[in-house]
């Protein structure tokens, strides 16, 4: 198998202005990149996870050419494309066919290549009629489309793909993972960068995970994929710890002093997966009939469930005393976005309230090719999704 | 459309701290649909939304020369050795492309990091598309001094052919110091503040509204400072047929101008590598 790209040593250093606060500056250097190195062979779709800060971005303005590395040195054999940010020097005032001459210029195209393409990229973007008007009348969507399109149909040998399929609807999304996959069969070599773990795994087949600006790993998709979910945890913060009760008086019989999330194997909740709800409560008085209610929630304050004990006739009696609970919610059907766990205490369904807390901590939760299918079940589905069957048959009649 | 990708030979590239000479110039000849295209779009978004569209590069120098007419031959009484309005276009030609290209050319690679921070093509792009609509509407400017000049009966000299490496020299000059300047207002924004002031000074000391000898010997060579002058000069001279010239000004001004082209595109590409960072 041929080399594509060949990375060695590679890396980049930013030099940074900071005031200090006597007035003066200094400066300092950041690494975004340090000795990265890798090898993607012809053919390969090479997925790039890692978290916000990484290195991503750098990496893949250096492997398109945007900017420059400070050390070490990049061999690309063949034509790239980059699709970093697609729909670059787009002129609201010109017409959709005029830029799609005029994106695919910029992009490296040859006119006549663009020629040659032209009725595919317009058959692909689905804006034939509006061809000739300008794209400041075009929706987000078809702009977007418009865009891909044309990018899609740049002969390269290298594609570099960034979260582009983060955007578009379903059935655009299905297109361009077509395109891919279409692109990976004829030998075209694919850098892939997303945070949607379920295109990585689907699409990828490997996969290198950058953390502050040097590879972590490299290896089989699904397996680095994992591991950087079961990592990522620590570093987002999933864990609450709750001050004590202060002030006067006794304070609440029933404290909440730690409450997380995870997922089932104690990484980040995943789309589909077990999500376990881990709190600590410290019982200061005896307490009969202890309810536990938690509420999820969207980031904008959408409901999605609430759970209780008190709901399966399982109210505790305890004594005082700290105690762990685990809340498993089976292949919780989460759609990936933020959600908001909310905790109460109390007993006879609200009669004395011991402690209430909203908003009490925020998750994350990771998207995953829940269906097999390659489609992304994405936030804008709703609060929750439903695993479906579809069965269907013909009626008798005409 | 994939199949004829793995027909073809892969070119082989590497990215590193420093770029040779030969990936550079090759990358100016593979990119160069991207400068066409830069340039249309530059062109389109300038005249697109006015009502006169491209009317406007053919009323500019129309007004320009009237208005010289009036204050230099009807009020300062400027004696030249062909009307006046032939005298003063043969220097705007030059004189108006240098310094619509400065003028455009010093802001575009700051205005173009929408782009550059996204897409590769050679930087030096931004700044030569700038120079489509100078280039055009010194075209008009020129075609407005031949039927000027066919009007008032004025034969070109025998050095006419001259006057073509003037305007390639000006135009070389105007990209170097437009490049120069790019790289340094991608600091400091104070030069696009302080161009237009400038470039009208430059306009009034510069030979442009009057012939360079009736300048006080004693400034003269203040005039002779900037190279544009032995440009303009060298092009009158070359298409009004104003004899005796005394050419190795004009030569010499070309010889600098190839230098600040060279110069400036140098500190250019140095510059530009480091900028795309800081925008």
């Amino acid at each position: 198998m041929r080399t594509a790209i060949r990375a060695e040593d590679l890396s980049k250093v930013y030099k940074i202005r900071v005031r200090q606060p006597d007035g003066s500056t200094t400066r300092i250097e950041k690494h975004a990149l340090r000795d990265v190195a890798f090898e993607v062979s012809e053919g390969e779709v090479f997925g790039i996870i890692g978290r916000n800060g990484a290195g991503k971005s750098t990496l893949l303005k250096i492997l398109s050419r945007i900017t420059v590395p400070t050390r070490g040195r990049v061999t690309v054999y063949g034509r790239v494309a980059s699709l970093l940010e697609v729909g670059t020097g787009m002129h609201p005032e010109m017409t959709g066919r005029e830029n799609i001459f005029l994106n695919g210029a910029l992009l490296g195209m040859a006119k006549r290549d663009i020629a040659r393409q032209f009725a595919r990229i317009v058959e692909f973007a689905g804006v034939a009629e509006y061809i000739d008007t300008p794209i400041k009348r075009y929706s987000t969507g078809m702009k977007l489309r418009l865009a891909f399109a044309v990018a899609a149909h740049l002969s390269a040998d290298v594609m570099i793909v960034d979260e582009v399929l983060a955007v578009g609807d379903a059935e655009f999304q299905a297109k361009c993972l077509t395109v891919m996959r279409d692109g990976t069969k004829a030998g075209r070599t694919t850098l892939f960068v997303s945070h949607n773990m379920a295109a990585i795994e689907n699409l990828c087949s490997r996969v290198t995970w950058l953390d502050q600006g040097a590879i972590v790993r490299t290896g089989k998709a699904e397996a680095v994929v994992r591991e950087y979910l079961g990592g990522a945890i620590s570093s987002t913060g999933r864990i609450r710890e709750f001050a004590p009760p202060s002030g006067d008086g006794p304070g609440p019989a029933v404290h909440f002093s730690r409450a997380g999330v995870t997922g089932a194997d104690g990484g980040a909740p995943v789309q589909g997966d077990d999500l376990l709800i881990r709190l600590e409560l410290e019982v200061r008085n005896q307490v009969r009939g202890l309810q536990i209610q938690l509420a999820l929630s969207t980031l904008e304050g959408n409901p999605v469930c609430s759970i209780c004990n008190g709901d399966y006739r399982a109210e505790w009696d305890l004594q005082p005393g700290h105690y762990n609970l685990t809340v498993r919610l089976s292949s919780a059907r989460l759609l990936p976005r933020t959600h908001k766990l909310s905790l109460r205490s109390f007993v006879n369904w609200g009669a004395e309230v011991f402690e209430d807390w909203p908003d009490a901590l925020t998750f994350p939760v990771m998207g995953r090719d829940v269906l097999g299918s390659g489609i992304s079940l994405l936030a804008d589905r709703g609060v929750t999704w439903m695993p479906a069957r579809f069965d269907l048959s013909q009626t008798a009649g005409q | 459309m994939m199949a004829d990708d793995a027909a073809r030979v892969r070119p082989v590239h590497v990215i590193g701290p420093r770029e040779t000479l030969g990936v550079w110039l090759k990358d100016l000849w593979l990119y160069r649909n991207a400068l066409l295209s830069l340039s249309a779009r530059d062109l389109r978004g300038k005249y697109k939304q006015a009502s006169l569209g491209f009317a406007w590069a053919l009323i500019q120098p129309l007004v320009q020369v009237a208005l010289f007419t009036l204050v230099f031959r009807g009020v300062a009484q400027v004696r030249t050795p062909v009307p006046y309005a032939v005298f003063a276009l043969a220097a705007l030609v030059p004189f108006n492309l240098f310094q619509q290209i400065v003028t455009a050319g010093t802001p575009s690679f700051v205005s173009a990091q929408g782009i550059v921070t996204k897409v590769y093509f050679p930087r030096l792009y931004t700044v030569l598309a700038a120079a489509a609509a100078p280039l055009l509407s010194g075209g008009i400017t020129l075609a407005i001094l031949v039927v000027t000049m066919v009007w008032f009966g004025i034969v070109p000299s025998a050095m006419v052919f001259v006057a073509i490496p003037m305007l390639l020299g000006t135009f070389l000059l105007a990209v170097g110091v437009a490049s120069f300047l790019a790289a340094v207002n991608a600091r400091f924004r104070d030069i696009q503040h302080a161009l237009p002031l400038i470039m009208t000074v430059f306009m009034y000391v510069s030979p442009v509204l009057y012939p360079l000898d009736i300048m006080p010997p004693r400034l003269r060579p203040l005039a002779l400072l900037n190279p544009i002058s032995g440009l303009v000069e060298g092009f009158r001279a070359a298409v009004i047929g104003i004899q005796p010239y005394s050419w190795n000004l004009s030569w010499a001004s070309l010889a600098v101008s190839v230098v600040i082209f060279i110069v400036g595109v140098c500190v250019f590409e140095r510059a530009q590598a480091r900028l795309v960072d800081v925008l």
